[in-house]
């Protein structure tokens, strides 16, 4: 800075300027913390938070427009789930389980000894009905010999009346009429 | 008691040859099994009696055939008078009655129908000869074997 521009008029009262610019900046910063601080420490926060309708806030508050805004799968990949897993207590979780009472739950909606009931009677019920269908076949066929045999007349009403209408099925025809 | 069963057989019908046979097959293993277990309820009883070693009875011949005999013709004849059905006629669904009235057997006829198809087991080789399908026990105490699948 030279001696002309240090006694130049616009430059001095540039200077002056700024100066009182800062000076009346820092004092207003000032005024304006401490009337704050006052206003504060006058004010009842509480009942003014009370005051709020947080309601008429929340029903204000696009959620779902948050929530497309939120980006799952980076929040998912940045969780490690290793470390929480290795947080917890199993065992104590498993304690405070009463495994007996539970398994003799499960088995009672299950009711195994119904099932193991049901389905060895169907299969016991099953081979029998196989049984008597099979001998019962037999019988027929050894009757119809024995008819064929013996050139006898289609018995019906002696008591093989099965025998006489399954004789078709078997290819042969009634006895009567292979006797013929 | 007629008409078709859910084994698609009709019941009240004569039962044949192959039914009777198989049933009779079954009977002979129940009373076989009969048989051990009286065996092994004398063999029991001597061991509570005399002390151990549990050994089974060595009856001579005669009394074996008695014994087994025995339980055969009570076997058969108390199944006939109770259900009218041993273990193999309800497996094979048969059912022993009167031919005339379809009533189960009294103690006698019972007792003599056991006796005659333990003497004579090959009566049942009447069966598909008689026209009523009945075995010469059947013709001889007017008795009748008939399906009872219901």
């Amino acid at each position: 800075m030279t001696w002309y521009r240090a006694v130049h008029p616009f430059d001095t009262a540039g200077r002056l300027a700024r100066f009182a610019l800062g000076t009346v900046a820092d004092v207003t910063d000032a005024l304006i913390r401490g009337l704050t601080a006052a206003v504060v420490d006058r004010m009842d926060l509480d009942e003014l938070v009370s005051r709020v309708d947080v309601n008429r806030v929340a029903d204000r508050v696009d959620v779902n427009r948050i929530a497309d805004r939120v980006e799952v799968d980076v929040v998912a990949r940045r969780v490690d789930v290793d470390r929480i897993a290795a947080r917890l207590n199993l065992d104590a979780v498993l304690a405070r389980v009463d495994l007996v009472v539970l398994t003799k739950g499960v088995l009672e909606e299950i009711d195994l000894g119904r099932i193991v009931r049901d389905t060895g009677g169907g299969m016991a019920d099953e081979t029998v009905h196989g049984l008597r269908a099979r001998s019962m076949r037999a019988d027929q066929r050894v009757n119809r010999l024995a008819d064929r045999l013996l050139r006898r007349p289609d018995p019906a009403g002696a008591g093989t009346g099965a025998a006489t209408a399954a004789a078709p099925a078997d290819g042969g025809g009634p006895p009567h009429e292979q006797a013929r | 008691m007629t008409g078709a069963d859910r084994d698609g057989g009709p019941s009240g019908e004569a039962a044949g040859l192959v039914s009777r046979t198989l049933a009779g097959l079954v009977d002979a293993f129940v009373v076989a099994g009969l048989g051990l277990a009286v065996q092994l309820g004398a063999g029991a009883l001597r061991l509570l009696a005399a002390g151990p070693p549990f050994r089974l009875p060595d009856p001579p011949a005669w009394l074996s055939g008695l014994c087994g005999w025995t339980i055969a013709l009570l076997y058969l004849a108390g199944s006939w008078v109770v259900t009218g059905s041993t273990v193999g006629d309800r497996l094979l669904g048969l059912r022993v009655t009167g031919r005339a009235d379809g009533r189960l057997l009294g103690v006698p006829r019972a007792l003599t129908r056991a006796a005659l198809c333990l003497l004579f087991p090959l009566g049942l080789l009447w069966i598909p000869v008689s026209e009523r399908r009945a075995s010469v026990q059947d013709l001889a105490l007017s008795t009748a074997v008939r399906y009872d699948r219901t």
